[in-house]
């Protein structure tokens, strides 16, 4: 292009005349657009970049959701058949096995291995009519169990009683005392053995380790003791025992 | 032709979204831990290790009540707890025995018999324990119930 002022020659991108420094106003125009085309393409390439990530980490989060909602649908599944499975396993483990396990259950029965008897009805879920006789045992069993533990426990702290102590004590006897069992509520002829061996251990032990006579025992005998009896009770196992409320 | 137009995603909405996601994968955890808990304990059962380490402690302890409470409460009964059990069996014989033998002297009906019976029972215990480590108590309890 040609100076206006001085008539050189000089390329038109030039903002101005490289011989007399006159201003080029096509050249700056150029130069100008130049620069704001250059902006804009920064500009887009920025945003462009920043809806791809976007984008990305809007598709990795869809992605996490929905296998997070698969991972509860799966549990959800496998516990329903796991649950479905397992009982239908003990249903036919009951069914190939009922003669053995009637066996196990007798032996146990029979050599008053209550406490291992308790354990496998409750093991193998054995309950209901079918099993009155054993599941009446077993919880007799268990009745005498706390109470022969709560015997044990008296006697190793017999110096140190505590209300804690004497309260249990006095329930499991008066548990073994008065039959009360609302599942199973009628003493079966070989249950009545048991319940009457289990019942003379524990009134034996009230008469001659805690020293209760007759109108004692009697109290204990009842389906529900008065609180205040029963508290006189305590009281009185607690200075025999010389101990002291906890 | 028409042009699919894209929703528009803003940091806000993703933000949202991401807390969602760490929810969700939170309770994911939550349900599978649990579960793996519970299948791993298997109905409460404890371990043969942790029934054996609660049994020594009281067995030299010389706590019978607690050892007979955590026999019969947690289930026991595999052939590994047996030394325990004859232990706690040669107690409760003993316990039996000092207290038929009060009752006879106090003349009950039947007490003399049942005294005799418990002290068969020690005796019996005492005389062939199954474990060689059970003698020096059984022994310890059969000379319990000669003093009475």
């Amino acid at each position: 292009m040609k100076c206006k002022n001085c008539g050189a020659n000089y390329p038109m991108r030039e903002m101005r005349c490289p011989y007399c420094g006159t201003v080029n106003a096509r050249g700056l125009r150029q130069q100008c657009q130049l620069e704001r085309a250059d902006e804009d393409l920064e500009k887009a390439e920025t945003e462009g970049l920043e809806k791809i990530q976007l984008r990305m980490v809007n598709r990795v989060l869809n992605v996490s959701l929905v296998l997070e909602i698969a991972a509860i649908v799966l549990l959800v599944a496998g516990v329903i058949v796991y649950g479905f499975g397992y009982d239908i396993t003990r249903s036919t483990k009951r069914f190939l096995n009922s003669d053995q396990m009637n066996a196990h259950m007798e032996q146990l029965y029979t050599e008053n291995r209550l406490d291992e008897l308790w354990t496998y009805l409750h093991e193998n879920d054995l309950r209901g009519e079918d099993y009155y006789e054993y599941m009446q045992a077993a919880l007799i069993g268990l009745d005498y169990r706390q109470f022969k533990c709560a015997r044990m426990t008296y006697l190793d702290t017999k110096q140190e009683l505590d209300e804690y102590t004497v309260s249990s004590l006095l329930d499991n006897i008066q548990e073994l005392l008065y039959f009360d069992c609302l599942a199973y509520p009628e003493l079966t002829e070989r249950n009545e053995v048991i319940w009457n061996r289990c019942s003379r251990d524990a009134e034996v032990f009230a008469r001659v380790v805690l020293g209760f006579d007759d109108a004692q025992i009697e109290i204990l005998k009842q389906e529900y003791v008065p609180s205040k009896d029963m508290d006189a009770l305590k009281e009185l196992v607690m200075q025999r025992g010389g101990g002291n409320e906890a | 032709m028409k042009h699919k137009q894209s929703k528009t995603i803003s940091w806000a909405k993703i933000a949202l979204k991401a807390a969602a996601v760490i929810l969700i994968g939170f309770i994911v955890f939550e349900m599978y831990w649990g579960t793996f808990q519970i299948a791993a304990e298997g109905e409460n059962k404890i371990s043969d290790a942790d029934g054996i380490n609660w049994c020594e402690e009281y067995y030299h302890e010389r706590a019978y009540a607690k050892l007979y409470d955590t026999l019969t409460l947690s289930g026991l009964y595999a052939d590994c707890y047996d030394v325990y059990w004859e232990a706690v069996d040669g107690y409760e014989a003993l316990i039996q025995y000092n207290q038929w033998h009060e009752a006879a002297q106090l003349g009950i009906d039947g007490a003399e018999q049942e005294a005799q019976n418990c002290y068969k029972t020690l005796e019996d215990l005492a005389r062939n324990p199954e474990f060689p480590q059970n003698a020096k108590i059984l022994n310890g309890f059969l000379e319990q119930a000669k003093g009475n």
